[in-house]
């Protein structure tokens, strides 16, 4: 790796960094993410609540076929008990259909009535939903803004910081670029000094530091998977 | 994951479908409902490029504005585009939603987006129903040739027609996306006191009633009004949660 280059390259872009961690903790931006974090919540309630209607439905299905069965059983029947004893059994059997029934029915009433209730818990969360939709363009319009403002304050190095790209080798801008999208703090091409990585600060094992023989040779710190050199 | 029944069901709640018109078919025309979404591409029309598109960024729910089929159809013609297109994303195992007049009428959808986007500092729909040309007041007062250069800016739309004095004062206006360029929807605005109609599709002689009237009109493209449809969805069902969600790119202007 051409390690002055990609140092120069390094300078430049942690002017960018930093923007970038300017905005990302911006009041601006935080607002945004916390107004799309409820919206969010909202729309997975109301996908929950979606979800136990159909669950409600297939259940009224199931209830409706047991009332068929009670219906059958009605119409299977004989008209009229021949004795006593024939009169018992049809008594004992009504008493059944009728608790059946009735308990058929306290089921059907009670999952009625969680429909109605999230009904109305849908209509609260929609409503929730679209209030936040006018909240988050608000906000959104507000750290754009932000942006803007930001990235008016760099624009120069952004135009040299492109510029400077297209001098580098693109297998050393590979490998910056890589560390970069992965979340590492800048910087991300430190020395290896003292045996310790300057990036993360902790020690290095020896065994690496034989891979940083030559000018340009570099290696990947095993603990904040910087790019090590050694000056 | 997200299923095609709930993608499905977060957009009705946002366009309901029975607002759509009667000869419409807002819905699911293509999917399992349990299936399980990877991604939503949002278009204002389907062919093949708009299917090649979804495949390739992973997406396998389809939201389009314009339905690919109408009840009316009753096979799918080799020979239309959008037939090859809805049967391609079939062959690819894409769901396909409708969103058409539905999101067109929602509240929030895509008649009040133009409204905004037109510049109305407050609107609202003619006579309070959602299927009439909305009527709103100018932030900022315009002559008419001033007016229709806004529209074109706003809309990016350089085939702008509109017939009328061009100093006349625009303060209010009335306007349907797409195609709503009728004598209903014209009279309904000219009722309402609208200092000029926009919309699209015009036939000859609701424009010449509108010259003979002394009425202003402009006619604006039917893509150009409805492309806001993929910014307005895609926002939608990424504030709603959905995790990857695309604007179709590759739908071309159908003019040149």
């Amino acid at each position: 790796m051409n390690i002055e280059k990609i140092l120069e390259y390094q300078a430049l872009d942690q002017v960018i960094y930093k923007a970038e961690v300017e905005y990302a903790n911006s009041d601006e931006n935080k607002k945004y993410n916390v107004l799309r974090n409820r919206a969010r919540a909202c729309s997975e309630q109301l996908i929950k609540l979606d979800h136990e209607t159909a669950d409600i439905f297939k259940e009224l299905d199931r209830k409706e076929a047991a009332l068929a069965d009670f219906n059958s059983e009605i119409k299977a029947r004989p008209a009229a008990p021949k004795n006593l004893e024939q009169a018992g059994k049809s008594d004992d059997a009504l008493k059944k259909l009728e608790e059946g029934l009735a308990s058929l029915e306290k089921e059907c009433n009670r999952l009625f009535k969680r429909l109605e209730e999230i009904a109305r818990e849908s209509q609260q969360y929609y409503s929730q939903f679209v209030k936040l939709r006018g909240e988050i363009d608000a906000a959104n319009k507000a750290r754009n803004e932000k942006r803007k403002q930001i990235l008016s304050g760099i624009a120069e190095y952004g135009y040299k910081l492109n510029e400077l790209k297209n001098t580098l080798d693109p297998a050393d801008l590979e490998i910056y670029q890589k560390v970069r999208m992965s979340k590492v703090k800048l910087p991300i091409v430190v020395e290896l000094k003292d045996g310790n990585c300057r990036g993360c600060g902790m020690h290095i094992e020896t065994e690496l530091h034989g891979k940083l023989v030559n000018p340009g040779d570099i290696a990947e710190c095993p603990h904040c998977r910087r790019i090590l050199y050694r000056k | 994951m997200l299923k095609v029944k709930d993608i499905t069901a977060l957009t009705e709640r946002f366009a309901p479908p029975e607002l759509q018109e009667e000869y419409d078919n807002c819905g699911l025309m293509y999917g399992d409902p349990e299936a399980e979404v990877s991604g939503v591409l949002v278009t204002l029309d389907i062919n093949e490029k708009v299917v090649e598109e979804a495949v390739r960024k992973g997406a396998n729910y389809i939201l389009t504005h314009h339905p690919c089929i109408f009840p009316s159809v009753s096979k799918l013609d080799h020979g239309l585009p959008v037939h090859r297109g809805f049967a391609a994303a079939i062959r690819a195992n894409i769901a396909v939603y409708a969103a058409h007049t539905s999101a067109d009428f929602a509240e929030g959808g895509l008649n009040d987006v133009l409204m905004k986007i037109l510049g109305a500092e407050e609107f609202h729909c003619i006579g309070g129903d959602r299927r009439a040309p909305r009527i709103g007041k100018l932030a900022e007062p315009c002559t008419l040739k001033k007016f229709v250069k806004r529209v074109s800016e706003a809309l990016g739309d350089d085939h702008i027609l509109y017939s009328g004095d061009d100093e006349k004062l625009i303060e209010s206006f009335a306007a349907v996306n797409g195609g709503g360029g009728n004598e209903e929807c014209l009279r309904a605005a000219i009722n309402a006191g609208a200092d000029v109609f926009l919309s699209g599709d015009f036939k000859y002689h609701v424009i010449r009633l509108a010259k003979d009237l002394g009425y202003a009109i402009i006619n604006f493209g039917h893509f150009e009004s409805e492309m806001p449809f993929v910014e307005m969805m895609t926002e939608y069902l990424k504030v709603a949660g959905v995790e990857r969600v695309f604007g179709a790119e590759s739908l071309e202007k159908p003019y040149n």
